[in-house]
């Protein structure tokens, strides 16, 4: 057994043999080039070598999963004696299901690993933020290539086939003056190349140019109620705990979803619509293929403001007699709205532009509290001073009704495409 | 785990380097019971080997998923040209790795891995329970999480280690209807370092705590909006050891205070009031073994306490060899890896506030308008010293007297100004090791201490 075909096919075998009804096996082979920064001087070049093998097994409707990197024939027999093992000791539950919809399609993404490129986009980097931003210091810096090759397959004519590889990019930074110090951030971007410096990946360059601002900070006045603008990164973060919170299975199952009878009604600001969309440019080597084995396509999860979809699998949505969503994850594609940021900001008296939000874990009926770091206060309809780190609360169903507008600038940093938010009703306690 | 090419391992490592071997295998075991529906059942495994390799100022690593001797030659000599491209291409100032002790130390237990059916059959007896006893819940979810480390170190100029490091966790998360008819949530967590059965043996033993954790949210059901601003409030010890670990602990690693961290200027300065003592311990705390030990680190360094801060002085740095010499330390033994094709950071292990002589009757008392804020989700710190964590369950104090619960809210401060207001520290500690510290890779670490009274800035309406 040498190929990802061959040893998924083996461990397929072994699973029926022993008993299984479905039976799905992915089995993957990686190496990731890894060159590392700390304190802006290079420290460590990593290269490793990895494998995986998961193994689900669904029999008389018992379900176990079992995953390892061992693909030795003496590692997969093991894997597939614990899997139905696994699957032996749960109780029979029939909305476990994976695919059964016959498809076969072969998906390439990336470039091979350039080691010279690598050093030479990192190096400048670091060369660049010293030259120009010499009140910065890089913290941290990781850029790595990762590239995978393997398959996905199950009993009933699903196959995947996959070759992915891509640059991802992370980076933490703060500006310095003396002894101060501005609140830490970071960024991280993915993309198929290094054909552009590292400062235009991401938000690199917007980061770094605040961050020196952010050093000596002033504190918001007046406790109250305020609009905020929030920038992409933090209305993703507010997304993805709503939704988690209200849209997804688990919460639906437990009955603790405020959006529970929400389905093709109004939730949300008509301004805002959220999308899953693997085909979408934005997206770098994206998720092709769900966890149940279906083909991800596009689907609209909030239109227009109103709740199209819940983000469920095939098991709740049989648990719960709903659709199930036709893509996993969460790689939100928001659209963009019709003013600029600098409108956007224009029509706010006073207020915030919250850049990273560090907060709590909301309540599971949205209720949030945390602190707007990285932040500018908005004064008279323009960003002025940098805020010194300030309590901001709220509800996070009343956020997403409460949005004045989206801008047409987005983030896209290779996993999500996301707009600035401006929004009402948040209470800002300095 | 293979150990028959490790006695030979010292053969291959490269010729004027520092070079370190390892060999790891992870397991994770993780049920869980979403009212009565196994939601999940997965077991979970990688194993391989790893080199890293430090010449002329840089590290160079590699790692491979087979375990032999080709596959050690290979990842010596990969590390080996990784260290070397850096160190022709760069020109570093070179402090060298500092000399540490040589010796070995042999395993102290074997890893008994239980079949999923353990963890499933624990699960349905406790949820039973707990769906018969409780008439209020809307949802219950029960979850097992057990995970371990075995490794086998070799070093060319430390010590050789043959570690293993299992723990073992049950979570209970409830939830109710609140007053508006919205609903609220909370959890707890039973277990520590150990395996599975070691540490349970009986559901119907974890009943006095789901009942505590039952009336808590109760009264959390009723709960009102904490008052935003700065409070007196009391800490309780699991939010103190999250003070330690998050709001401290972060902004004393090294590779943290290189990167600019506050900490950098406050070496032997006051951070703290003179009541608050916090140590990083190895292994024995309190004439006690801790609930994760490390005897022996991922760069074969002898693994010794960590004093951080004492009687409120900023005494050390938490340091990898590399960065003892620029900072004139001595190594401790934090330099950490979690998985096998993870190099070691610089991590924390057993951090804890160390008790002081106040008792909690005292504490509440002593306050007229404040929180007593007893259970987080999660935090966050800032190389500042600038930290939050997220509250989940806590009560107003009202002239010296326990009142309303609250509902989840933040807190935040700046760890060494907050410190300083440190006025009662408590005479009991607790420690808590369920919990996986993120930075770059996950790392199992145990935190602690004493409930303590201080000024927090609160979230709320």
């Amino acid at each position: 057994m040498k190929t990802p075909y061959e040893i998924a096919s083996y461990a397929m075998e072994g699973l029926l043999k022993g008993g299984a009804d479905d039976v799905s096996v992915s089995c993957y082979e990686g190496l990731k080039n890894e060159l590392n920064a700390e304190g802006g001087e290079f420290s460590l070049l990593r290269t490793t070598a990895d494998k995986s093998l998961n193994l689900t097994c669904i029999a008389k409707n018992k379900k176990g999963t079992v995953s390892g990197n061992d693909t030795t024939k003496e590692g997969v027999d093991t894997a597939v004696h614990e899997a139905l093992l696994s699957s032996n000791s749960a109780a029979p539950d029939t909305a476990w299901e994976i695919s059964r919809v016959p498809v076969e399609k072969t998906y390439s993404f990336g470039l091979p690993y350039d080691k010279e490129k690598m050093f030479f986009r990192a190096k400048e980097f670091l060369d660049t933020v010293k030259k120009e931003y010499p009140n910065v210091t890089v913290q941290q810096l990781v850029l790595s290539h990762d590239s995978s090759q393997g398959l996905y397959i199950n009993n009933h004519g699903v196959r995947f086939n996959e070759s992915a590889s891509c640059y991802t990019v992370a980076i933490t930074l703060v500006g310095r003056d003396g002894e101060k110090s501005s609140s830490m951030n970071y960024t991280s971007g993915l993309s198929y190349d290094l054909d552009k410096p590292i400062i235009e990946f991401a938000d690199i360059g917007l980061l770094l140019k605040s961050a020196e601002k952010q050093v000596h900070t002033v504190p918001f006045s007046g406790k109250g109620v305020y609009p905020v603008v929030l920038s992409p990164k933090c209305f993703n973060t507010f997304l993805t705990y709503a939704l988690g919170a209200f849209a997804s299975g688990s919460s639906l199952l437990e009955n603790t979803s405020i959006w529970k009878d929400s389905l093709n009604k109004s939730v949300a600001s008509s301004e805002l619509s959220v999308s899953i969309d693997p085909f979408n440019k934005a997206i770098v080597a994206p998720d092709m293929y769900t966890s149940e084995g279906y083909e991800a396509k596009p689907y609209s999860i909030i239109e227009n403001g109103v709740l199209k979809h819940f983000m469920l699998s095939k098991y709740y949505a049989n648990k719960l007699g709903l659709e199930r969503a036709p893509s996993d994850g969460d790689a939100f594609i928001v659209s963009p709205g019709k003013q600029s940021l600098e409108e956007l900001i224009g029509g706010i008296e006073k207020g915030l532009l919250v850049g990273r939000f560090s907060g709590g874990m909301p309540a599971v009926d949205g209720e949030f509290s945390g602190v707007a770091k990285n932040s500018f206060l908005i004064e008279n309809g323009k960003v002025t001073k940098a805020a010194a780190e300030t309590m901001i609360s709220g509800n996070l169903a009343q956020v997403l009704k409460s949005i004045r507008g989206l801008s047409k600038e987005t983030f896209e940093g290779g996993f999500i495409s996301v707009p600035y938010a401006a929004v009402d009703g948040i209470t800002v306690s300095s | 785990m293979q150990n028959e090419f490790m006695h030979l391992a010292k053969e291959y490592f490269a010729k004027g380097a520092s070079t370190e071997l390892r060999v790891q295998r992870n397991r994770t075991r993780r049920t869980t019971l979403l009212k009565g529906n196994l939601v999940r059942n997965i077991r979970s495994e990688s194993k391989g080997l790893c080199a890293r390799v430090y010449k002329d100022g840089m590290y160079g690593f590699a790692s491979s998923t087979d375990i032999s001797k080709e596959a050690i030659i290979s990842a010596v000599n990969a590390a080996s040209e990784n260290a070397a491209f850096l160190a022709g291409r760069i020109q570093k100032e070179n402090k060298g790795l500092a000399q540490i002790e040589s010796g070995s130390r042999q395993k102290d237990e074997e890893i008994k891995d239980l079949p999923q059916q353990t963890y499933i059959d624990f699960m349905r007896e406790l949820d039973g329970l707990i769906e018969k006893r409780y008439d209020r819940l809307l949802s219950r979810t029960i979850s097992v999480h057990c995970d371990s480390q075995e490794k086998i170190i070799q070093t060319s100029d430390g010590y050789s280690a043959n570690i293993v490091l299992p723990r073992s966790y049950v979570y209970v998360t409830l939830s109710a209807e609140g007053k508006d008819g919205n609903p609220v949530e909370l959890f707890t967590v039973a277990g520590s370092g150990g395996t599975f059965d070691s540490n349970f043996d009986d559901p119907a033993k974890l009943l006095p705590k789901v009942d505590e954790l039952y009336e808590h949210l109760m009264k959390k059901a009723e709960g009102v909006y904490a008052k935003a601003g700065k409070k007196t409030c009391i800490l309780s010890s699991d939010l103190a050891g999250m003070l330690a670990h998050e709001a401290v602990g972060h902004t004393v690693e090294a590779d943290i205070v290189l990167g600019g961290s506050v900490a950098l200027n406050l070496l032997n300065k006051q951070v703290a009031s003179p009541l608050v003592s916090l140590v990083d311990f190895a292994h024995t705390a309190f004439g006690q073994t801790v609930p994760l030990p490390v005897y022996v680190d991922d760069e074969g360094t002898l693994a010794k306490d960590c004093v951080l801060i004492e009687d409120g002085i900023l005494k050390n740095y938490m340091v990898n060899r590399e960065l003892a010499n620029v900072f004139n330390m001595e190594p401790c033994g934090n330099a950490r890896a979690w998985d096998f094709n993870d190099e070691p950071l610089v991590r924390m292990r057993n951090t804890f506030i160390l008790p002081g002589e106040s008792s909690l009757e005292d504490m509440i008392a002593s306050i007229d308008d404040g929180y007593y804020l007893l259970s987080s989700a999660n935090g966050q710190a800032d190389t500042t010293g600038e930290f939050m964590f997220g509250i989940t369950c806590g009560y107003e104090i009202k002239n010296g007297k326990i009142g309303k619960a609250i509902l989840d809210t933040t807190v935040s401060g700046v760890a060494f100004e907050m410190l300083k207001t440190v006025s009662m520290v408590g005479k009991d500690i607790k420690l808590s090791s369920s919990g996986f510290c993120g930075k770059k890779q996950p790392m199992a670490v145990s935190l602690g201490g004493p409930a303590i009274k201080c000024e927090i800035n609160m979230g709320g309406r």
